[in-house]
């Protein structure tokens, strides 16, 4: 039995290793996806193969590893022996999609195996029909880069060169993929010296029962904060605007059901598999669950993914989006099913929180999923080719008493990086024209979503051409997502304008307007396209803000004045979506609330169960008037997206729009839901069944 | 070296106290300390450097008078970022890339913080702003990336909106355009319009705070620049004046964050540059020593109450850090590595929500302080278990100048005890252990992150809480030398005095191998160019042949950007076959047999010319001197709580009774005015020249852990 304080001096030391061992794989990477972005992620994993730690970066590609190590078990069996490395990127045997290369590892201490390590980078190119891999157009696997099942590239030490010279020869960037893979190889390596050192210091046993004990607590730990929630069911939608081909709209539903300290997550009613690469396997169901639920669960605990996972029961249909199987295309699995199945979760966790006061600083409101990004190729004006991938930066989602973080990112890639727009040129023909965040594009709410990027890119003489491949969601229709009555942050946008005067924009002061009056455009209402950019085309792209938190005619009102002055908010934003009137007083300008309905305010918010409302007896009863109503009898309203965010103006928003819900007695917010064509209904539904600790 | 006055003096001001260290001629060495004084710092500087005049039997305005330099460390611009107090700044940057700085490429949310508050994904922000959005102006202008002029700079615009934001109070300006490392004019020409709008402000522009690629690291140091300058300025004005009144007539020479000195217009110019520069001249002053200590290879510990930082001298070379941050900015100048993490005396115990003992990162802090200190601090920390265990000396002053309260300590751990850990005791070591643990876990981290292994290193001590915290820690990696640096409450300040004995030059340099001729002979001038740099700046202070010089070039893949440094010998015939051949074997080594893809394109990156001075007279304090006779004779025990054996029985020194040429044996502390010195049970301690070394010799439990750890690993 190993000692409390051993248990926290290794806990402590594994995490450092797990950490370590991707900082200095990032410092071997050979591409700026991984040292200066930070698309990667490390795990170190039980003798099972379950995981105890995720590293910081992107936590989707850390959780998918025990599914890898599983793979490659049924695979190679018994012949497992110490010193092997395998490799896979087949989304149908845990790795999440083509480009995110797996390499897992077992570690052996005198005979016994007594670990895994695995490590992903997002790689820049691995074939495939499109330069970068994400493969607009393949209506199938065949059409997509090859994938390629477990391998065991390195054999007891000895680094096999056929496998590698197979893995190489279908990439674009062959060398960078070269880089990449020892320094993924060269990090398993470094781990098992580590952990070994570990073994040698406490012994094999006490190595095994540590991880036993981290996984056992963490499992506690969650089941606990399960159990404290009320028990209930809650139905939740979300929608992929593109499948790469065409552009149809997908839905993805999510009803998850709790009973003290069980959940289930059933996924019932999501789409079938689409014929363009937006599903995901199996894989990304697993990650876009994980990704929400392990940092939600465990704070101040380590990132143990592998007990998380024990706590929940998944209800999917094969051969569904989010639960594709082969030949499905799935080379954009991860912005796509795989995200929209963690969007899903984030509004349900969003709901459930509400309803309980220790909970309630982890309440968040849906962000931007980095779903709007894009890969540049072509030849640089000395004839070499580039491939340069253009990530897109959208808001983080509103806090329960915190405005959501501008130009955050995706919340699930904590060190997340954006490249300087110095380096973007250094490295590529284009110019960019501005990067600046986009006013209006945070949700509307008492605390606002953060705010979207936007950027518009051009062709630097003398080079005359470029191909974009432009891939998003949320053109059509919103991923984020308000919470308790904050509305969704803009929609994303890729318009291609063309015969623009590049110098005089640059010289002037206008942004997409001024773009828009001098030259012809066009949306790509595609989401999902294959463009040449030539002389005088300019790319706007548009990330969207975050979700907003709460009815916005409760956020005060010197906090939309400053959002006014410093450009985050338009004055006439400020009117339509937070109801105060900016004018110009002897003093500067002043915000007056033009609607009154400031009594909110004065309602100590910390002291109710969700925003504005409590549960009693079967019905919601309002703070501010205390009229008890349920969904139905609630009051509605419908309204476009470009209503609730002005940036939305380039979409129809393909016949949806939002659903407001709000008290019958004083029209306060309840929920911002999104409806569907033809119908005025909302899409998520909530039902209480008894009373969670924070249930009056 | 030409001795002008008699004295060189240090001063070094810190969160708590500001220090002063007064070396003679002939190697002697006072130091006394003062309170700091944030409101107006220079008076804390006044009052220590009064403090240690007293301490020397002189009077201040003697002493200043005898001064032959006057070295200074302030934390005035540091303080200036923290409390946001700087100037109000307006930055003129590119339009259209206005949001730059508040982007932060995205990062900025987790920038420079821990993984604890990086994990903890939905409580990110974005530090304050320092230029108020309003204040930021778009430029109309546009240099692409060879420096070519895109759209011919506004200059009217420019001067509107420079006119309106002078009106309106803004005194200093930051100047930070696109490409203006491949093509300047445009920022200088902005610097020109804004002197003559605004003369009395402070104007900076980026191609000459940080001529680096990256508009946002490059905008964020020009802010932080102009943001900090007139403060900064406006002290240094007020020392100078303060001290000149007191006969002080050699000129104060300033240390900068990388370790370097420069005289007051270029702080003045460059105010970004004494960013922490507190920190490095601790680090600096280890380096200094390091050809007299036992090993070359030194990890620099700075233990304080309530953090542990942790530098690394290789090779008596100080390390940098490649990616400073500063208040979640990353910033881009020369700067010392200091990796810090949140545990020291006073870091706070707890349990967490599943009943496991945690400690650190909070902490108790100067104030309230621990439970001991009686200062309304209720919270159980590092320092009332090291008391309960018998380290501290329940009867004399700590460093704050307060008698600790034992029954106090014992209350507040008492509030941990449980049935793993039944008894205060229990509680006590178990925190212990765990403080100690995570210090050598960021030793770890420091050194795996280098590629190299921590035992190839000798631990040396400093800051308060040093000489109590270092053989543990080093007993917890396998480090087998500590080295207590001579005063180790005030060695930043000393360390100071020894900053000039190094000096480091560099220059980027792009060429893929094979080299050619023509590019062989460009390697040889850049380098020769840079060792005359080199050689230049350190002859200021000593004669030139006492400078050797180390050549060195990065070495990565075409497509990397980590470079790694692999020494130059110009005389060798076969550069190429060389270089490549120690490149991959380093590469090897650093990251493991199968980490290297043989057949990429490799490159050179830049080139290094590090200047350092052989250790003479100044160093005298480390010279052997002869053994007294050979044992204490000690007169005091008392019981002390260790980890491997349990209470013992353990000997009691006071500063005074360890003198030089002798040795003690573990289990012995030595307690000196505010500082203990523990000699753990297996450890012999040795005294030479005013310089304590820790070796470990016994057959502690933790030196056993050692040595199988060793044979596992070779």
């Amino acid at each position: 039995m190993i000692d409390d304080v051993t248990f926290e001096v290794m806990r402590h030391r594994l995490w450092e290793i797990n950490n370590e061992i991707g900082v200095l794989a990032a410092r071997m990477a050979a591409t700026p996806a991984v040292y200066e972005t930070g698309d990667y992620n490390t795990g170190l994993l039980d003798r099972h193969g379950r995981g105890v730690f995720s590293g910081v970066g992107v936590i989707r590609m850390a959780t998918v590893l025990d599914l890898v190590v599983a793979s490659v078990k049924s695979t190679f069996g018994e012949s497992i022996g110490p010193g092997d490395v395998f490799l896979t990127n087949d989304p149908f045997a845990g790795a999440l999609h083509a480009m995110d290369v797996a390499v897992v590892a077992p570690v052996f201490v005198s005979e016994a195996l007594v670990s895994w390590t695995g490590i992903v980078f997002h790689e820049p190119d691995v074939g495939g029909p499109t330069p970068g891999s994400w493969s607009v157009g393949a209506t199938d696997a065949y059409q997509e880069p090859p994938l390629i099942p477990p391998q065991r590239i390195v054999l007891r030490g000895v680094l096999q060169r056929d496998i590698e010279a197979a893995f190489l020869r279908n990439s674009r960037t062959p060398e960078a993929l070269a880089i990449n893979l020892h320094a993924k190889i060269g990090a398993q390596e470094l781990a098992r010296v580590r952990i070994s050192e570990v073994i040698e210091e406490i012994g094999i046993d006490d190595y095994v029962a540590l991880l036993e004990r981290i996984l056992h607590d963490v499992r506690s730990t969650v089941r606990e904060q399960l159990a404290v929630m009320p028990d209930g069911e809650w139905q939740v939608s979300t929608y992929i605007d593109h499948d790469g081909v065409t552009p149809a709209i997908y839905e993805l539903k999510l009803t998850a059901r709790k009973h003290a300290d069980r959940l289930v997550l059933d996924f019932t009613g999501t789409s079938p598999q689409a014929p363009g690469p937006i599903n995901c396997a199996w894989s990304g169901l697993v990650a876009g669950i994980l990704e929400v639920l392990v940092p939600l669960f465990c704070i101040d605990l380590p990132w143990s993914h592998g007990a998380v996972a024990e706590c929940f029961e998944i209800v999917s249909e094969p051969g569904t989006i989010n639960n594709a199987t082969h030949p499905a295309p799935t080379s954009m699995a991860t912005i796509n099913a795989c995200q929209s199945t963690s969007d899903l979760v984030w509004q349900v966790l969003a709901m459930m929180n509400g309803w309980v006061s220790s909970r309630r600083a982890e309440v968040i409101a849906v962000g931007y999923a980095g779903a709007n990004s894009g890969v540049s190729s072509g030849r640089l004006a000395n004839g070499s080719p580039f491939v340069l991938s253009l990530s897109g930066l959208g808001g983080g989602g509103a806090r329960f008493g915190h405005d959501g973080v501008d130009s955050g990112g995706n919340i699930i890639a904590p060190i997340f990086a954006i490249p300087n727009v110095e380096r973007l040129e250094s490295l590529s023909p284009l110019l960019w024209l501005w990067r600046r965040e986009l006013p209006d594009s945070g949700g509307a709410g008492e605390w606002r979503g953060g705010m979207g990027v936007e950027f518009a890119v051009t062709l630097r003489p003398p080079v005359e051409q470029a191909e974009v491949t432009v891939f998003s969601t949320s053109w059509a229709v919103p991923a984020t997502r308000g919470a308790h009555g904050g509305f969704p942050g803009g929609l994303q946008s890729n318009v291609f304008f063309s015969g623009v005067d590049v110098p005089s924009i640059l010289a002037g002061d206008g942004f997409a307007d001024a773009l828009q009056a001098g030259s012809a455009h066009e949306l790509v209402g595609a989401g999902k396209a294959r463009l040449i950019l030539g002389p005088g085309d300019v790319w706007l792209s548009e990330a969207s803000g975050g979700g907003g938190f709460g009815d916005p005619r409760a956020r005060d009102v010197q906090a939309i004045l400053d959002d006014v002055l410093s450009g985050r908010v338009t004055a006439a934003h400020a009117l339509t979506g937070y109801g105060v009137q900016i004018t110009n007083g002897p003093d500067g300008p002043v915000g007056v609330r033009a609607e009154e309905l400031s009594p909110l305010r004065e309602l100590e918010t910390s002291a109710l169960s969700g925003s504005f409302f409590d549960f009693t007896d079967g019905k919601y009863q309002c703070r501010r008037c205390s009229t008890r109503f349920d969904t139905p009898t609630a009051a509605r309203r419908s309204l476009s997206f470009a209503h609730a965010s002005p940036v939305s103006r380039w979409s129809d928003g393909a016949g949806f729009g939002l659903a407001v819900l709000s008290c019958p007695g004083c029209t306060a917010i309840f929920r911002v839901d999104v409806h569907r064509p033809g119908s005025t209904e909302g899409d998520t539904a909530e039902h209480l069944a008894s009373k969670g600790e924070g249930v009056a | 070296m030409e001795v002008v006055g008699r004295y060189r003096i240090a001063v070094d001001i810190g969160g708590t106290f500001t220090d002063s260290v007064v070396e003679s001629a002939d190697g002697q060495v006072w130091s006394a300390k003062a309170r700091t004084t944030p409101d107006d710092p220079s008076r804390g500087v006044l009052d220590s450097v009064r403090a240690v005049a007293d301490s020397m039997g002189l009077t201040l305005g003697r002493l200043l008078a005898a001064c032959q330099t006057f070295l200074h460390g302030s934390t005035v611009a540091t303080n200036i970022m923290i409390t946001r107090t700087g100037a109000r700044t307006a930055l003129l940057t590119t339009r259209g890339h206005e949001d730059a700085i508040r982007i932060g490429r995205g990062r900025q949310r987790v920038a420079g913080l821990s993984e604890s508050e990086i994990t903890h994904i939905t409580q990110h922000s974005k530090p304050r702003p320092i230029v108020h959005p309003r204040d930021v102006v778009g430029v109309k202008e546009r240099v692409d990336v060879d420096g070519t002029v895109v759209v011919s700079l506004d200059e009217e615009h420019a001067r509107r909106e420079l006119t309106r934001l002078a009106a309106q109070g803004v005194q200093s300006v930051a100047i930070s355009l696109l490409w203006s490392i491949s093509n300047p004019d445009h920022e200088q020409r902005l610097r020109d319009i804004a002197l003559e709008v605004m003369p009395e402000a402070f104007v900076s522009i980026s191609s000459e705070v940080a001529p680096v690629l990256g508009e946002y690291e490059r905008t964020t140091s020009t802010v932080v620049n102009a943001y900090v300058g007139p403060a900064v300025a406006r002290y240094i004005g007020r020392l100078e004046l303060l001290l000149a009144e007191f006969e002080l007539t050699a000129p104060i020479v300033y240390t900068l964050a990388d370790g370097g000195l420069a005289d007051a217009e270029t702080v003045k110019r460059r105010p970004l540059a004494t960013l922490d520069s507190g920190p490095a001249a601790g680090v600096l002053g280890v380096a200094a020593l390091s050809d007299t200590l036992t090993s070359r290879n030194l990890l620099c510990s700075d233990v304080g109450g309530t953090t542990f930082d942790v530098g690394v001298v290789s090779s008596g070379v100080v390390e940098h850090d490649a990616y400073p941050v500063v208040d979640q900015y990353e910033l881009r100048l020369p700067k010392v590595l200091i990796k810090s993490v949140g545990a020291g005396g006073g870091s706070i115990a707890r349990l967490d929500a599943r009943g496991v003992l945690r400690v650190g990162p909070q902490s108790a802090s100067a104030s309230p302080g621990p439970a001991c200190y009686g200062l309304g601090g209720t919270a159980p920390t590092v320092t009332d278990a090291y008391l309960v265990l018998g380290f501290l000396d329940p009867s004399a002053p700590l460093a704050a100048g307060i008698v600790p309260n034992l029954e106090a300590a014992r209350a507040a751990l008492m509030a941990l005890t449980s049935d793993e850990r039944p008894s205060v005791v229990d509680v006590a070591a178990s925190i212990v252990r765990i403080a100690e643990s995570q210090m050598a876990d960021l030793l770890h981290r420091v050194t795996m992150e280098r590629g190299v292994d921590p035992r190839e290193f000798a631990l040396a001590v400093y800051g308060g809480a040093g000489p109590l915290f270092g053989p543990a820690i080093a007993d917890n990696i396998g480090i087998e030398t500590v080295h207590i640096m001579p005063n180790p409450g005030s060695f930043s300040a000393r360390g100071m005095l020894k900053t000039a004995l190094s000096w480091t030059a560099e220059s980027s340099f792009l060429a893929k191998l094979p080299l050619t001729d023509d590019r062989v002979g460009d390697l040889r001038d850049c380098s020769s160019e840079l060792a005359a740099e080199v050689t230049k700046t350190l002859s200021r202070h000593v004669s030139s042949d006492r400078v050797s010089l180390r050549v060195s070039v990065g070495m990565r893949f075409a497509l990397q950007s980590h470079s790694i440094d692999i020494p130059l010998d110009l005389s060798r015939a076969s550069l190429t076959t060389e270089l490549r051949a120690a490149f991959v074997a380093r590469y090897r080594q650093l990251y493991g047999p199968n980490s290297i893809y043989e057949p990429g394109t490799i490159e050179i990156s830049y080139v290094r010319v590090i200047g350092s001075v052989s250790a003479d007279q100044e160093n005298s304090v480390m010279q052997e001197a002869k053994p007294r006779n050979g044992n204490t004779q000690v007169t005091q025990t008392r019981p002390v709580y260790f980890a491997a054996t349990g209470w013992v029985q353990t000997s009691i020194l006071r500063e005074g009774d360890f003198l030089d040429g002798m040795t003690v044996t573990g289990p012995t502390i030595v307690h000196g005015p505010g500082e203990t010195l523990v000699v753990p049970p297996g450890w012999l301690g040795s005294s030479t020249n005013r310089l304590v070394t820790l070796r470990a010799s016994g057959r502690s439990r933790a030196a056993d852990a050692v040595s199988k750890r060793k044979g596992a690993t070779r």
